[in-house]
């Protein structure tokens, strides 16, 4: 059990650093609490109507 | 296994996730401007590959039976359960890192930890693991 309890704590010790470790590169490329690049603006492009669509109702 | 870390222990369990991490990071979101929000998941899921191939290799080998073979299945199940779980953490394609996106890194680092170092943990439990 104790072993178990300690694997554990290791286990989210390492987990720690690795998330840690995740938000030093963000922070290292300037690019800290941004967890979407430029691709968001593809996705709001999906979830809209596309301009072709929205030139035919406008049109 | 005692609380110090070894310096093997700490290079599989602690560097390799970090590196991955960082590489996944680097690559999705400097490099080519992709969202990261699984970033926590995809470290689960290498964890889950991880474990799988060593599996099947090890059942291949005519090495995986009894008590071992059992724990290693529960543990794989666990692991997609994990897998799941960061999915879940995190919402779909958030603007700032939230709780859940942290946590979900944390699950990602600690499953890959517990996945690598899962045979030498059964050992260090007493098992027989060839």
């Amino acid at each position: 059990m104790m072993y178990i309890v300690m694997f554990l704590v290791k286990g989210l010790a390492a987990g720690a650093m690795t998330a840690f470790g995740g938000y030093l590169v963000l922070w290292l490329f300037g690019v800290s609490n941004r967890l979407q690049g430029q691709a968001s603006n593809a996705s709001e492009m999906k979830t809209h109507e596309s301009p072709r669509s929205r030139a035919v109702v406008h049109g | 296994m005692s609380w110090v870390l070894s310096r093997m222990e700490f290079l599989l369990g602690f560097g390799v996730p970090l590196l991955t991490m960082a590489a996944n990071i680097f690559v999705k979101r400097v490099l080519f401007g992709r969202s990261i929000d699984t970033a926590g998941a995809d470290l689960t899921l290498c964890g889950f590959a991880v474990l799988l191939g060593q599996t099947f290799r090890a059942m291949h080998a005519g090495l995986l039976g009894g008590d071992v073979g059992v724990i290693t299945v529960i543990v794989l199940f666990i692991v997609m359960g994990l897998w799941l779980l960061a999915h879940k953490l995190v919402e779909d394609r958030p603007e700032e890192i939230t709780a859940g996106a942290a946590a979900s890194w944390v699950i990602g680092g600690l499953t890959l930890y517990g996945c690598i170092l899962f045979w030498d943990a059964l050992r260090d439990m007493g098992y027989t693991v060839r």
